[in-house]
């Protein structure tokens, strides 16, 4: 919905077959289910470096021009 | 499944369940003793009360707060039913066992501490008279139900292990005060015969393990890390699986309905007449990860090719995230040439307009509906409540009248089959 | 004796073709053309009270008027059903008899049915809110759609609830609902199964979807070091205490909460009452389900302009797709007039 109005938004999840389902462009594969953008097993420092490294991937997303849905590959 | 692998159970049907001085079962009749069943239950400290009381199909009698439902069965001659829970470690699904039929032992009961987050035990509720009866299966049996008081002191986890433990053993004390009743029936479980001119069938079997609250027990272990595995399903009806989902009551399959699968019922009825029965695949639901998720229904299929597959019955526990588990599954077979037929609650939303499965693959094209988790239904004022005063949905007076979704009916939705409800388009 | 209204396009009335299609609204007594039939098929079961006439331009053009005239006309008359049509495959009169439905049966609460071709306007426009039984596409077919007129109608003046759609032989209203059978699902699965392997033709008592339409990706950030992001989630992260009442599971209200309380997490801490996953970690650091602290560093080292200063949050469990899709159009206009340059999401 947000894409239709012209906002490019990025989608961190689990589920990617669920973001692609509900219609989602830019499909960013994240975490587990219950901390998309979190990884308990790891320590604060270690855990805040990986997320900053998924909403890289995400910003990388929202600046990606793209033809139609994509679910990026986990470079 | 050419291997012998052969159960016959016996059945005791039950007519009438009332509490008396004794245990015992005399001309279909069922006495239950509440001191002989409290006694027993009470050796377990966890435990600080609890009630025993029947409630049979035409009482006017809401039972709330329900758990666990379990049917009454024990073993003639050597072993034990429920193992891992009851007696020693051993494979189940061969010998004899003797079954109460059309009775359950329900458990009701609230936690000793507050729950948060998702994984917590949520309300469930029977209803034994009029229309409502009909949206849980155990509304059509004669229930002995025991509503369980916890000591204050335990927690959660642990008093959680002990109204299981209490459950599957009073079960399995009804059924041997049986031993030695007339028996209605014998059913004998043997598909150790396969006919070459009949397709091979398999059940995709896939059991909710989420984490406490929200797991099943095989063999008396939870189930996190199991890749998809082969099962006979004798053994699930001989007490190899027994439930601790406790999550949404609706699409929960207690231990009762591992015991009467009905899927398995269907399948030995038409072994060696239509099918081959050629195998029981278990897998968890729930993974947390596509990748998790591509793992287990990829194994699935496969094994489903190792056992000469033409055609596989599909059956979850719970809701949108196990759907995604089957229907890769299901995806995967059809691939593999494997024809699929999927047993599916719904979710239409409130008033039935909404797309009603959780997830789809095009390949998903048979499926069997057994209602939707949304539907509201009107539950009337009832005479009596089993399980508390309260309902735990909004603080609602447990007697009635108010509207209740689907969600909190005990099994209304369970898919492998064991209700009589159908969603049609209107 | 169910007393019968009965609705007419000109033509049906005996009035004329396309030249009479601005005959005005009328009311006459009694049966009517195709009111004869139904009568012919309820026998003493039913009389028809009156007949109400329209012409399809006239109704048309001014419907507002002749719906309050024929809605003030069965208050006085209090008909128990009122059957519009058959118009077949009539386009404006198949519309008529769906607006006249609507109206008698939602102003009035007087049972109310049609009949039309199901591939006609009028079954899109009405199929949800009027029961509308199948016919041909002429009328040729009028015998049987008076007959299913007539069967369905004296089961709705009755009170009868509907069945299946099928079963009641009528046009789907597109809603789902339980009903007890006595076929379990074990053996209707395995009926089903066995008409697929053996390739005889089955039927999915559920069918899929046509495939949602897609929808085209939104330009690209040009230049992310100007930009303005912001953080949405459907993991139900909210204020301890849960201000505006997001529900837990099945969501219809979303809401917006300052990035600069969720930074410092504390009075209010938030918290997830998301009931679809287990929460233990994010209600530990809510920047597992929304990236605010690496979010931010981003902005502080220059890679984005900066962190819009809300972040939106609703529940995405059990949500049917109706409410997820008025929620998003209700957030996506809050970004743009807000001035939202690109927006992350999380999903649990």
């Amino acid at each position: 919905m947000i894409e239709k109005h012209g906002i490019p938004a990025a989608h961190l999840a689990a589920m990617t077959s669920m973001a692609k389902i509900a219609g989602s462009n830019r499909i960013i594969s994240s975490g587990l289910i219950p901390h998309p953008v979190g990884d308990p097993t790891r320590s604060p420092e270690e855990e805040f470096k990986w997320r900053k490294g998924q909403v890289r991937k995400a910003l990388n997303a929202v600046a990606t021009p793209l033809q139609e849905a994509l679910i990026f590959p986990d470079w | 499944m050419r291997q012998p692998f052969r159960l016959d159970v016996h059945t005791v049907d039950i007519e009438d369940v009332h509490l008396g001085d004794t245990t015992t079962v005399e001309g279909g009749t069922l006495i239950v003793s509440t001191e002989e069943v409290a006694g027993l239950i009470l050796e377990d400290p966890r435990i600080a009360a609890v009630d025993v009381e029947i409630a049979q199909p035409g009482d006017d009698v809401r039972i709330i707060g329900c758990l666990d439902a379990v049917e009454p069965r024990t073993k003639i001659g050597e072993g034990s039913v429920f193992p891992g829970f009851l007696g020693g470690m051993e494979t189940v699904g061969t010998g004899e066992t003797l079954r109460l039929g059309g009775v359950s032992v329900l458990a009701s009961s609230r936690y000793p501490q507050p729950f948060s987050g998702l994984l917590q035990a949520r309300e469930a509720v029977v209803d034994m008279a009029g229309p409502t009866s009909s949206l849980s299966p155990f509304g059509r049996v004669r229930n002995v139900v025991l509503a369980y008081t916890p000591n204050p002191e335990v927690e959660n986890e642990d008093y959680d292990d002990a109204i299981r433990r209490s459950n599957l053993k009073v079960a399995e004390f009804l059924a041997s005060r049986a031993l030695g009743a007339p028996r209605s029936s014998t059913t004998t479980f043997d598909f150790s015969e396969q006919d070459p001119d009949l397709p091979n069938v398999v059940y995709f079997y896939q059991l909710q393990g989420q984490g406490q609250m929200a797991d099943t027990y095989l063999y008396g272990k939870v189930i996190h890390n199991l890749v998809p595995t082969l099962m006979h399903p004798n053994e699930a009806l001989d007490g190899a699986l027994v439930c601790g989902v406790y999550v949404y009551g609706c699409y929960k399959n207690v231990t009762y309905l591992h015991q009467n699968n009905p899927i398995i019922w269907e399948m030995q009825a038409r072994h060696g007449k239509d099918l081959n029965f050629a195998g029981v695949i278990i897998n968890r639901g729930h993974n947390y990860t596509q990748e998790e998720k591509e793992r287990s229904s990829r194994w699935a299929a496969k094994l489903a090719g190792f056992l000469e597959a033409d055609g596989a019955v599909f059956t979850a526990e719970g809701g949108g995230n196990s759907a995604i588990d089957m229907m890769l599954a299901v995806q995967y077979m059809e691939k593999a040439g494997i024809k699929s037929v999927v047993v599916s609650s719904e979710a239409a939303g409130a008033d039935g307009y909404d797309f009603p499965l959780f997830y789809t693959v095009p390949e998903a094209d048979a499926i069997v509906s057994v209602g939707s988790e949304d539907e509201v239904f009107e539950m009337p004022k009832v005479a009596k409540v089993i399980g508390g005063d309260t309902l735990a949905v909004d603080g609602l007076p447990a007697e009635g009248p108010y509207s209740l979704k689907m969600y909190f009916q005990f099994c209304g939705t369970q898919q492998v089959g064991g209700n009589l409800l159908v969603g049609r388009e209107h | 004796m169910v007393r019968i209204a009965h609705y007419l396009n000109q033509f049906f009335a005996g009035i004329g073709g396309e030249d009479k299609a601005d005959a005005p609204f009328e009311v006459r007594e009694g049966a009517v053309g195709p009111g004869r039939a139904i009568l012919l098929e309820t026998g003493d079961d039913a009389e028809i009270v009156q007949t109400l006439v329209c012409g399809d331009n006239a109704f048309h053009a001014g419907t507002d008027a002749i719906l309050d005239a024929i809605v003030a006309t069965l208050a006085e008359s209090k008909p128990d059903l009122l059957i519009a049509g058959p118009a077949f495959n009539a386009g404006r009169y198949g519309l008529a008899c769906g607006a006249v439905c609507s109206a008698v049966s939602e102003r009035l609460g007087i049972p109310s049915l049609t009949g039309v071709y199901p591939e006609a306007p009028a079954v899109d426009v009405y199929r949800s809110r009027v029961v509308m039984v199948p016919t041909g596409d002429s009328a040729a077919g009028m015998r049987e759609a008076v007959a299913s007129l007539v069967r369905v109608g004296l089961g709705l003046a009755a009170g009868k609830p509907l069945g299946p759609a099928d079963e009641d032989g009528r046009i789907p209203m597109g809603y789902r609902k339980a009903v007890v059978t006595d076929v379990p699902a074990a053996r209707r699965a395995l009926d089903l199964l066995m008409a697929k392997l053996a390739g005889e033709p089955f039927l999915s008592e559920v069918a899929l979807p046509k495939g949602a339409e897609p929808i085209p990706p939104a330009p690209a950030v040009a230049d992310l070091s100007s930009a303005v992001i912001a953080l949405v989630t459907d993991g139900g992260l909210v204020p301890e205490g849960n201000p505006d009442r997001i529900e837990s599971s099945s969501a219809t209200r979303w809401a917006r909460y300052p990035v600069a309380d969720l930074a410092g997490n504390h009075d209010p801490a938030f918290l997830s009452i998301h009931a679809g996953y287990d929460s233990q970690w994010v209600d530990a650091d809510p920047n597992r389900l929304v990236p605010l602290d690496a979010l931010q560093a981003l902005a502080a080292e220059g890679v984005i302009g900066k962190v819009h200063e809300f972040f939106y949050a609703t529940t995405g469990t059990g949500t049917t797709v109706t409410h997820a899709e008025r929620m998003g159009e209700e957030i996506a206009k809050a970004l743009i007039s807000d001035g939202v340059h690109a927006v992350l999401v999380t999903s649990t």
